[in-house]
């Protein structure tokens, strides 16, 4: 037998005698690993629900949120478990908590059993905080400087609740004034809002009246919000002065609220500030000896200025808009669309914002505003402004140019630039 | 009988992997923060030390010499497969303690230098004792470090709080570069107890590469 032939079959027949060996140990070990690893799960169910010794798996809702693994009911009937699984920007690998809940629909223990944030938000104390907590999670915070690791927690707790409300195990939470106001200024100025869906406003110490108890604006200038006295009535004012009203339940009470013209006068003085440096800024953008008219546009969102510009005949669009950036900062994105709706023009006078915490992004600014051009409402797609490694920046460019295209429509359809 | 308590012996101070060969250098410093993961992983690496030179040595006269490399690799890996499951399933504490160094015994310089030098060369039972003496010699010095590191570092011996050590602990030692600072005293220390090495044994005719290089590596450089 050739030497060659010889060392082939012995390295395979060695392989093939260890692969058996381990096979062999395999076959006795693995239902006592499959055991081990499933007291262990056992082990946190126990100790988020007091008293608690069996647990049934119960089977959750076809459209239940992935985050929910696994839910659990106490064969005693003591209350649920539930097995969560969530990931933020910062997850080396998933966080993984199982969350104890009565049969009153109150948070009895959290225990985390897997912590892959880059920055700890407090992983002994802060899940502890929900203890005590219902589905309206009342006083819910949280945590300043890691809050994509702690919204991401939050959001598993929420879809805990939102699935055995689903499955009729519990009953909802009833919700206090404070939260349901801040979830409607969430819904009803979208242009304030965040990557998270969070408004992100600023308390204005203003005297408006009696009938009012507090004043917010929006830190881009995307529009104002006024909270009448009762806390039944939350006014929206965009930046044209444009008044909305909505009742606690979010249903649209313009027609019939009483101080939408005390809305409108309590900021008419506040959204003009801009109105110069935006037309500068444009102006180099459409032309020197271009002629500005600004116009008022209905709808709310991150649209803070928008003109129709003559510039030497050519009947030309400008906008400016603020989104919400990296880290809550205000980018600013100034447009010129031409006649047909299309961009003609655009700057985004900074498009990554806090450069220093991207490190792996790629972005030839110039090509990139370059390639936005000739862009209208139905070619403009999220991989036109998506930026490899900056996404949230590349978002917030993507919701401008949405706005502004969406405010082209309310001004030439609704006959306002006319 | 007196030549195989000799080979048992060997490696337990004169030819002691850690101290003297300088091999197995990484979990040494890695494991040895307590005593009980210290203690594991000396016993798991002479499980498969033992195993491995066993296996070897009887294969040795049917394994190639093209590819003893590759099949001792495949021998240690499989053994060391079976001690992480075993571990897994009956000491699972151990096992999560222990984490990635446990499958590391793989490249662990002690198992392949011992397959290489001893168990390709002499007898089944030679060898078994051979690994048991290396497998124990290898526990003996992660023991040691591990006690000077716990006892002094951690206030601690196995997880139990020792009365005022605890008071006094010098929290270096516990750390990577205290690691380092015990692993050089210790290795002086048996050094300076040791017997000094004759010239035979320092020189060409002790190395244990001499059968392979037949004493011209030397000539060469020169």
């Amino acid at each position: 037998m050739k030497n060659g032939t010889k060392s082939v079959l012995v390295l395979t027949s060695i392989c093939l005698i260890t692969t058996l060996l381990v096979a062999l140990t395999n076959h006795f070990t693995a239902p006592v690993i499959e055991k081990n690893k499933a007291d262990a799960a056992n082990q946190s169910l126990v100790q988020v629900l007091t008293g608690a010794k069996e647990f049934d798996k119960l089977e959750k809702p076809a459209d239940a949120p992935e985050s929910v693994q696994d839910i659990y009911m106490e064969t005693s009937g003591l209350g649920f478990a539930a097995t969560v699984s969530v990931t933020s920007s910062y997850s080396k690998s998933p966080m993984l908590y199982t969350v104890g809940v009565s049969n009153e629909g109150v948070i009895t223990g959290i225990v985390i059993t897997n912590y892959g944030e880059t920055k700890d938000f407090g992983k002994d104390t802060y899940p502890q905080t929900y203890v005590g907590m219902d589905s309206a999670l009342n006083g819910a915070e949280l945590v300043s400087g890691v809050t994509y690791s702690s919204a991401a927690f939050r959001q598993g707790i929420e879809d805990v609740f939102a699935v055995l409300i689903k499955m009729d195990l519990i009953k909802a939470g009833e919700k206090s004034e404070e939260q349901k106001i801040k979830e409607l200024i969430d819904t009803v100025l979208p242009g304030a809002n965040n990557q998270n869906g969070d408004a992100v406003l600023e308390t204005l110490e203003l005297d408006v009246g009696d009938w009012c108890r507090s004043v917010f604006e929006a830190s881009n200038g995307a529009g104002y919000i006024l909270v009448s006295t009762d806390g039944q009535t939350v006014y929206t004012v965009n930046p044209f002065g444009k008044v909305r009203a909505y009742d606690i339940d979010g249903n649209d009470i313009t027609d019939t609220a009483s101080h939408i013209n005390d809305a409108a006068g309590a900021v008419s003085n506040l959204s003009k500030e801009k109105e110069a440096s935006d037309t500068k800024a444009l102006k180099k953008l459409a032309g020197e000896n271009a002629v500005f008219t600004r116009k008022e546009i209905t709808t709310v969102s991150t649209v803070t200025n928008a003109f129709v510009i003559d510039n030497e005949g050519e009947r030309l669009y400008g906008f400016v808009c603020r989104p919400i950036g990296y880290n809550n900062g205000v980018m600013t994105v100034y447009g010129v669309l031409d006649e047909d709706g299309k961009i003609k023009e655009i700057k985004i006078s900074e498009i990554i914002l806090y450069s220093q915490y991207y490190d792996d992004y790629e972005l030839d600014e110039e090509a990139y505003t370059e390639g936005l051009k000739g862009k209208d409402g139905s070619t403009l797609s999220e991989e036109d402004t998506l930026i490899s490694g900056a996404t949230i920046s590349g978002n917030a460019v993507n919701k401008a140019l949405k706005d502004m295209l969406g405010a082209y429509e309310d001004i030439t359809k609704g006959g306002n630039g006319n | 009988m007196k030549n195989n308590l000799r080979v048992l012996l060997n490696g337990f101070v004169k030819e002691n992997p850690v101290f003297v060969l300088l091999l197995g250098t990484c979990p040494t410093l890695a494991t040895t923060t307590s005593v009980v993961s210290a203690l594991a992983m000396g016993l798991a690496a002479a499980a498969v030390l033992v195993c491995s030179n066993a296996a070897i040595s009887l294969l040795r006269k049917i394994i190639p010499d093209k590819v003893r490399i590759p099949a001792y690799i495949v021998i240690i890996a499989g053994f060391v497969t079976v001690v992480q499951m075993l571990m897994e399933a009956y000491l699972p504490s151990l096992y999560e303690m222990l984490g990635v160094y446990l499958a590391l015994i793989v490249v662990n310089c002690i198992v392949l230098g011992r397959a290489e030098m001893f168990a390709s060369k002499n007898t089944v039972g030679a060898s078994i004792l051979d690994g048991a003496g290396m497998g124990l010699g290898f526990t003996l010095a992660l023991l040691c470090m591990a006690i000077v590191r716990e006892v002094f570092g951690a206030g601690s011996f196995a997880g139990m709080k020792i009365p005022f050590i605890s008071d006094y602990t010098v929290p270096i030692l516990v750390s990577p570069p205290g690691g380092f600072f015990v692993f050089g005293v210790l290795i002086a220390l048996v050094s300076a107890l040791g017997k000094k090495p004759s010239k035979e044994e320092f020189g060409c005719e002790g190395c244990p590469n001499v059968s392979l290089c037949k004493g011209e590596c030397g000539k060469e450089k020169a």
